[in-house]
Order: C-alpha cells, then structure tokens, then sequence
C-alpha cells in the first residue's frame, strides 16, 4: 500500500495526518504545493524579498551584557525576533503560507490565534498580499486580548470569537478546521504552529528555521564560535524548532521550557512533556494532556501563546531521544524573568518569551562560569503590559 | 473474517427485500444515557436497521453546533466511553438487536482500545482517521471481528477510493458534502454522481450521511444509495425537548416518522 502519507509526515511513531477524509486531500495539495514554492526561484526570491524589505529580517542576535553578569557570569545571547515585524517570530510562517496560499490560487486564508499574535500576524501578511482573512479566536482569549483583536480588525480581518469548549486556542482550532473542511475549494488554512496534520509541523517549521539559520551565523561570526546552550519556551514550539533546527548537528544543549502555570503539581499548567502522554489532537499523534479516557484537558498559563494542550509532533522524539531537554517555568518565575530582562536589558519580552528566560534565571547557577547560552527572545512584550499590571494590582 | 457480521446480515436481509437502509444517529449520553437507551430501543422498534452511537468527545472537529451540544451536555454528566460500552452491553442484555456502529474520534478509541475488548460493538467509524493511519485499527478490527467503516468525501480523488473501499467492510459511507455534520436546507446536486463514482470501486452497499433532515432528502438518497443517515436533525430534536424539560422519546419518534421515506 502507498499512500501520500505513508511514512510522510511521520517523526517517528509522532506526527500524521489523522483528519477527516475532506481535508486529505487538501492537505495533499498543500504539500505538493510546497514541494513546488521550494523548488521555485521565483517564490522563494520573492520570500526572501519580504522578509528583508518588509519584515525587518534579518533580526539582530543581541547580547544580553547586564543579564549575563546578574547570573554569575555566564554569556547571554538573545535572538531579537520581538524587532521581527508585528513583534514576533510568528509572521516567518504567516508570510510565508500566505505567499504559498497566493501561489497556489487561494484567496481565502483562515486562521486560529490564542494571545493573538498569530493573528495579527496572518492579518498583516494577507492585508500586504490583498487575501480576504478570517480569525478564530476563542471567546476568553479574545476577553483577555482585546488590544490584539482591534488590531486584526484595523488590518482588516475578520475576527470570529468561538464559544464553545474551553473557548481558547483549541476551540479556535476546532472551529477553523470546521470551517475548511466546509471551504476547501478557495480556503488556505494557515496554521500558526507546528501543530497539526502533515505537512503543516513541516511546513510551519521550515518557515521558522530561518531563526536559527540566521543565529548560527551570527554567534559564530559575533562570539567566534557554537553556543553550548540553546533555549526556547514551547506552546506549539515553533520558535523552539525554528532556533533549534539548525544546531540539531552540533554538540549544543538545547532546552525547551514549557508553561509550568501555577506549578505542575496543581494540574494547572501546559506542561505536556511532564504532564501529559502520548495521543491524538488537531490532526497529529504527540504529547498532550489528557484524561484517562483520551478527554484534552484544558490549560493554564499566564502565557496565551503557551496555554495549548499538545506540543508540536517533531519536539516529542527529540524529547524521548533526549537530544531536547524539556522543562517549565511557572507563571510566578515568567514574571519575575519579564521583570529582570526589562529592567537589566532594556527589553520587554513576551510572556511566552519570558519563560525560556526563566529556565535560565533558576538554572544559572548550575551551569559553568562563561557559559554561552543562545535565548530565542520569541516576542516582544507589548501586548502583555496590561496584563501585568493587572496582576500587579495597578490599573491603567 | 469471523462469523457474518451483523451489519452484512442486515444488509444481506434488506437487500432481499429490496429495501433501504435507515441508519439513525445519536450522540451516547445526551442528555444521559438512560435516555439514549430508551431512544435506542425506540429507534428498533421504529424500523431502523443500523444504529450509530456517538462517544463524547471534548474536540468534534469533524461535528457541527448540534452534534458538539450533545457531546458537550453528555461529557459534563461526566459520560466517559467506558460508560458507553456498558450501556451498550445493556441493550444487548435487553435483547436489542440492531448491529452498532461506534462513531468516535481517534484518541478516545485508543483509549477503549487499550482497556480490552469491544462487547457489542458491531462496527466502528472513526471520523478523523484515514486508512492511511489505520494499520493497527484495521488489525485490531479484523481480529475482533468488529467492521471497519470508512468515509468517502466529495474532495477524495478518484485514486482514492479503491483504498476506502478496501479499508472499509460493512458499508461504506457516503459524506454528502464538504463540512461539518449538520442538516443543510439541501443536498448538492451532484449527489447521484457521487454516490455512481463510487459504485464501479465497491461491491459494499452505500450509506449517505451529513445534512440529511427532511423526508425529501431521505428519499432523495434512497433512490440512489443503500441506506440513508440521520444525525443531527435528530440530534436537534432532541436538544428541543430536552431544552423545554421534556422526555425527548415521543418527539423523537414522532420526527423518525416523520422523516423516513420508505
């Protein structure tokens, strides 16, 4: 038996395209679709075009000087991807799936978002293409983001809140995939991970890998040489694997940090690795936390970008491999690292962002003095200010 | 494989007949299971010839609103799969006769899997696994003598469904039209083309589902395919009733007559 998905798709006994039979075809499309944009210059020109002239690629890789030195002389490097356009890493993949929707004949692009970064990010690529785009976001997200969502509508999309389940992130992504398989014709589904059915861990992935293609070229021209950690904070985890993916041959730790939330213990979190198992969610086989009877918990996270139940499929080998280490950061500990990378570097980084910068405040003093460590600074913090402040008891 | 199946059986016996197939839907649990029972029972007594009993699930992708109220209502009564073998274990203790059909997604089956044998269970339909991921559902499957049903879709190429068929025994499903389940105002009009586009690959009868919620689309589908099913509509009705705090029984039965052609 030969299939398109046979063997494809597949990372290890993770990944898969476990979708109604609407959308098989489609995603076939999708990944000859792909297959096609890469091998043409003219896409992959016209891409790279973008991204410099447009985007503001490629990011600065900043050395975190004052940071560093507050624990205990190690070397801090942080990839700028907050300077991205739209302030994260996250408009890589929206541009380039909105170019490959583009070249492929569809004129529709839907999309989920959670702390609505991915979001405005699709919103932004489709107002610079002329695409119509249409969001779901779940009822309570949308509560907590309402900047986020006036800033989709000024780009001119759709916003269409979702009311049902937990009425985040995964609902959101229930109801996009309701509507494609009702649209498949002229839609593109871009999903915002690397989450999801074949190709789109791969796909998302690929966009992203530019993090770490354009990192592994500047520490080496800027330290003079490899990291010996690499960090990360993973929701989906594709600012994860977009650093990652180009050290994956080097003799580099790497680190994903997942949301601890109110602490692993207290079953409210997102942390999948150490939480969760094995199964099937949107489409692909990973870790995700569950019940005993297969029922997706909902999350908790301080962190919109990092409350989802599943990890992408490509970190769950990697992880059983060990070639990933994985651990949390709770909310209490993001703060407290937002506060500190604010305040020492000038930069207010994302809530997601400020996990990974959590695992190094707790673990510093565990690793050797002149350690360099390389930090995806995935976002910046602007969207979260009022949040913050909200915890912190001060209204603005 | 095994013993004939009770669904070949009961296609076997309508296609004596020259009849259709009326395969009626319900979501297990909604709005407990003491109810789907009462309904399932209903449904034999009515003249339905397969019953589909829907495992609540926590992300439907593939339901639309009605179907997802349902699961919704049943998951927090705290209905789990496990509830719903026993609950058909009961009916089979009760003498109900109709081959069933398990519709779920693929993570809550792994689960059932997992924990043993599926008593009762006649056939299943897992609504986000295509053959391609079905190698070891397709073995467990074929060692428990439990049928494997597949759906074909507007969108699948012609490529395609020689493996559906091949995957599939029992029946094999018709999805009427792209998106979610839920009654539509019509049908599509090439439905007649799909359902012969299928013929020249399968010897397995065809059952039409999704959108179908009047006794003109219902009679529509029996001029062409094997069997016709009913979901949502009824799954609407019974949302209805209960919302009002009524037993939704006597709608219910009221609207399968209402709605079967035959």
């Amino acid at each position: 038996m030969t299939g398109p998905f046979d063997a494809a798709g597949r990372f290890g006994p993770y990944g898969g395209a476990y979708v109604p039979e609407t959308l098989v075809a489609p995603l076939e499309e999708l990944t000859r679709g792909w297959a096609e944009a890469q091998a043409d210059p003219s896409f992959t020109d016209e891409l790279r075009h973008m991204l410099t002239h447009w985007a503001g690629r490629p990011t600065p890789l900043s050395r975190a000087e004052r940071l560093g030195a507050a624990l205990g002389s190690i070397e801090v490097w942080l990839k700028r991807e907050d300077l991205n356009h739209t302030g994260a890493h996250k408009l890589n993949n929206a541009l380039g799936q909105a170019l490959l929707a583009r070249r492929m004949g569809k004129s529709r692009i839907i999309a989920e978002t959670g702390a609505g970064q991915h979001g405005v990010a699709t919103a932004t690529a489709c107002a610079r293409l002329g695409l119509e785009c249409i969001v779901y976001m779940g009822s309570v997200d949308a509560e907590r983001q309402a900047l986020n969502v006036y800033r989709m509508r000024l780009l001119g999309a759709e916003v269409r809140t979702v009311d049902s389940g937990s009425k985040t992130l995964k609902d959101a992504i229930n109801e996009a995939l309701r509507d494609w398989v009702a649209h498949v014709d002229d839609t593109h589904y871009l999903l915002g991970s690397v989450l999801g059915p074949h190709p789109y861990p791969t796909l998302v992935r690929d966009f992203q890998a530019i993090i770490g293609r354009e990192a592994r070229e500047q520490i080496l021209s800027q330290a003079g040489g490899l990291p010996d950690v690499l960090v990360a904070c993973v929701g989906g985890g594709s600012n994860a694997i977009g650093l990652f993916h180009a050290f994956l041959g080097d003799p580099c730790r790497m680190v994903g940090v997942e949301a601890g939330g109110e602490g692993v213990a207290t079953g409210r979190h997102a942390a999948r690795f150490e939480g969760g198992s094995p199964g099937v969610l949107h489409g692909t086989h990973t870790y995700l936390l569950q019940d005993a009877w297969g029922m997706v918990n909902e999350t908790h996270s301080v962190s919109a970008g990092l409350d989802y139940p599943a990890v992408g499929p490509e970190h769950a080998p990697l992880r059983d491999s060990g070639r990933i280490e994985f651990s949390s950061a709770t909310d209490d500990e993001a703060l407290d690292a937002f506060h500190r990378c604010s305040r020492l570097e000038g930069i207010l980084p994302a809530l997601e962002s400020s996990h990974a910068l959590a695992w190094l405040v707790r673990e510093a003093g565990s690793l050797p003095r002149g350690c360099r460590v390389l930090l995806n600074l995935s976002g910046r913090g602007d969207k979260d200010v009022r949040q913050i402040a909200g915890r912190e008891g001060v209204d603005l | 494989m095994s013993p004939t199946s009770r669904i070949v059986e009961r296609f076997d016996r309508l296609g004596d007949r020259g009849r259709k197939a009326f395969v009626p839907y319900l979501t297990a649990g909604d709005p407990d299971l003491e109810t789907t029972l009462a309904l399932a029972r209903m449904l034999e007594r009515e003249g339905a010839d397969i019953l589909e009993l829907g495992v609540p699930f926590t992300d439907p992708i593939a339901d639309g609103p009605v179907n997802q109220r349902a699961a919704q209502r049943a998951l927090d009564r705290g209905v789990t799969p496990g509830d719903v073998l026993q609950a058909i274990a009961e009916l089979r203790r009760t003498g109900f006769e109709l081959p069933i059909v398990l519709f779920t997604y693929s993570n809550p089956l792994l689960r059932l899997q997992a924990r043993g044998p599926l008593e009762g269970v006649d056939g299943i339909l897992v609504t986000d696994l295509p053959p391609e991921e079905a190698d070891d559902h397709l073995s467990r499957c074929r060692a428990a003598g439990i049928d494997t049903i597949f759906l074909a879709a507007p969108t699948t190429p012609e490529n395609r469904i020689p493996r559906l068929a091949e995957s599939s025994t029992g029946f094999l499903y018709v999805v009427s039209s792209k998106g979610v389940t839920g009654a539509r105002t019509a049908l599509p009009q090439d439905l007649e083309a799909q359902v012969s586009r299928l013929r020249p690959h399968t010897s397995l009868p065809l059952c039409v589902g999704f959108g179908i919620g009047s006794r003109d689309s219902a009679a529509r589908v029996c001029s062409v395919a094997d069997g016709y099913v009913v979901g949502s509509a009824l799954g609407a009705v019974i949302e209805v009733a209960v919302g009002e705090g009524n037993d939704p029984l006597p709608a219910a039965q009221q609207f399968v007559r209402s709605i079967d052609p035959r």
